[in-house]
């Protein structure tokens, strides 16, 4: 569970990104963070991640107060959250595979067990077959998938996505969408900043708006624009074992389906 | 950090220096310019110290024997210089020898030592002092030998020879240290901007859950790895150099003060000044630089 209470946050510059902030994200669920340039979408990211630390209030993961983690402790932290960028953070230098696979080689995994989840996660996000290419050979939707198989590869408790759908087509911000989706089925935590109306409306989640440091809106099933509170539903809970085996039989099922009607 | 994590850093390292040649290579080259320029001088140090304690060498001290001493007390006299630490070598002379130098040097004028007694000469041993600044404590030392009439000692010539050699020790030293300072600088500046162009990939593997050490581990081991390389490329440049020159100039055989160092000793010597230094400063210059791209 991630909990904000009464986070506030200003910048050196004297600039105040939140105005204590306070909400709960339940395990399993998943949010939109939705609001204008400026209303501290990426400022809430950043306290996640410890990238910044709030001047007032708490930011709780799993009731352990992050906010005052000690430095040394912060890389451990950000092995549980899976991170998607807009701008896809892929490292140039390393393949398809390897951009997966070492986010496995950071957390020490035995290199047999890099070789036996690597494919299945990629097989999940449907480019299994473009395991040696880099990531300037591929598509803007690829390489945004790649990031996603990146942040799932480790079975993180949390999916943060910072405007994943920001450098995509619709056709492609589709289709992440879709991925992310299908990962908090299995019971993932999925956090998505954006200000993507069109994914947003589709979706009918739960939607956080900030304006201007403050939460103007939290409604839990609903699109981008202002729309009437729906009860929530129980969000799944994550099991166990990594569902990725099953992902990838479901994600082969679709692509070998997507053939049939094409 | 495990095992593992630590061998998936260490295989990092080497992947990363094929997967940047560029930089490796520059940063390979700047070094080792860098240190042929240290190796050159170490080189250039070190037959100067070698010259230079050389030529102190060649002063001579003179001791001179009783007039008419006997054959034990010249024997005495000759023993105590054998036994004597400060002593390189010495050349003995019987008056009958003096007596010829003394014809020779007079050359045509020679007639006038004609039925000259050489017993009237004495006994002479020409001195080389290993270190021309223990002069006058040699001299000290022999005066007290029975048998020593005199010994004559140029100290002029010897405290100009100190003189020379401390300035020789001096200079190689202040021009080691500033050497050194400004490779350091050059280096660690390639280094810099080796790790500043991979900037971008080191905050990703801040995002994803590398802890400082796991980034730093393969930028110490790609700095030792190329401070090494450039340090052996460096010393195979200068071995070549050196050999050549020994061959090209045909200097004096290596007794002789003015023949420099055979190419054994030099290169052993900046074989090692090299690894050393280019270790240290491309492992220490990776950290240093990667500490100010580890804050994310």
């Amino acid at each position: 569970m991630i909990e904000f209470r009464g986070v506030g946050m200003t910048y050196p510059s004297g600039i105040e990104a939140l105005k204590e902030i306070g909400f709960v994200v339940d395990p399993g669920e998943f949010l939109f963070v939705i609001g204008r340039s400026g209303s501290g979408k990426s400022t809430l990211v950043k306290l996640l991640t410890c990238e910044e630390r709030p001047n007032r209030g708490n930011v709780l993961i799993d009731g352990y107060d992050i906010s005052r983690i000690e430095r040394r402790y912060v890389p451990y932290l950000r092995r549980n959250i899976g991170m998607i960028f807009q701008d896809f953070r892929l490292i140039e230098t390393k393949s398809v595979y390897e951009n997966v696979a070492f986010a496995m080689e950071i957390v020490g995994a035995p290199g047999k067990l890099i070789r036996r989840r690597v494919p299945i996660v990629l097989s999940t996000v449907g480019l299994k077959d473009k395991s040696d290419m880099r990531p300037s050979e591929l598509s803007g939707g690829e390489q945004q998938r790649v990031a996603i198989a990146r942040a799932m590869v480790n079975n993180p408790m949390l999916i943060l996505a910072d405007e994943p759908t920001g450098n995509l087509d619709p056709g492609n911000s589709e289709s992440i969408m879709a991925l992310l989706d299908s990962i908090n089925q299995r019971g993932t935590t999925v956090i998505v900043c954006t200000h993507d109306s069109s994914v947003v409306d589709k979706m009918r989640r739960r939607v956080i708006e900030l304006e201007a440091g403050r939460i103007v809106r939290d409604d839990r099933r609903s699109g981008y624009g202002t729309a009437p509170e729906l009860p929530g539903e129980t969000p799944a809970e994550q099991p166990e074992e990594p569902p990725f085996e099953e992902m990838a039989e479901e994600a082969e099922r679709r692509a070998a389906q997507e053939k049939v009607d094409a | 950090m495990k095992p593992t994590t630590f061998r998936h850093a260490l295989r990092e390292s080497g992947r990363n220096l094929v997967r940047h040649p560029v930089i490796t290579l520059a940063s390979m080259t700047t070094i080792a310019l860098m240190l042929l320029l240290v190796g050159v001088f170490v080189a250039f140090t070190m037959n100067a110290l070698t010259i230079a304690q050389k030529a102190g060498q060649q002063a001579p001290v003179q001791v001179w024997s009783d007039y008419a001493a006997s054959d034990a007390t010249v024997a005495g006299v000759e023993t105590a210089l054998q036994k004597d630490a400060g002593v390189l070598s010495y050349v003995k002379k019987s008056p009958a020898q003096n007596l010829e130098d003394f014809r020779k040097q007079l050359g045509g004028r020679s007639g006038v030592l004609d039925g000259f007694d050489e017993s009237l000469l004495s006994w002479s041993f020409t001195v080389h002092l290993k270190d021309p600044a223990e002069g006058q404590a040699f001299v000290d030392r022999i005066s007290g030998v029975p048998g020593v009439r005199k010994v004559d000692l140029s100290l002029p010539v010897m405290d100009f020879l100190e003189s020379l050699m401390r300035w020789v020790y001096a200079g190689s030293a202040v021009g080691i240290a500033m050497l050194g300072v400004v490779a350091l600088f050059i280096i660690s500046n390639m280094v810099r901007v080796a790790v500043y162009s991979r900037a971008e990939e080191i905050s990703i593997m801040k995002y994803v859950g590398a802890t400082n050490l796991y980034i730093r581990v393969p930028f110490i081991v790609e700095g030792a790895v190329v401070g090494a390389f450039g340090a052996i490329t460096a010393w195979g440049i200068l071995y070549g150099a050196y050999s050549s020159l020994l061959e090209s100039l045909a200097l004096p055989a290596t007794s002789t003060f003015l023949a420099l160092l055979p190419l054994s000793s030099v290169s052993l010597a900046v074989l090692a000044v090299d690894l050393v230094f280019g270790l240290l400063v491309g492992s220490i210059g990776s950290v240093l630089s990667v500490r100010r791209h580890v804050r994310v």
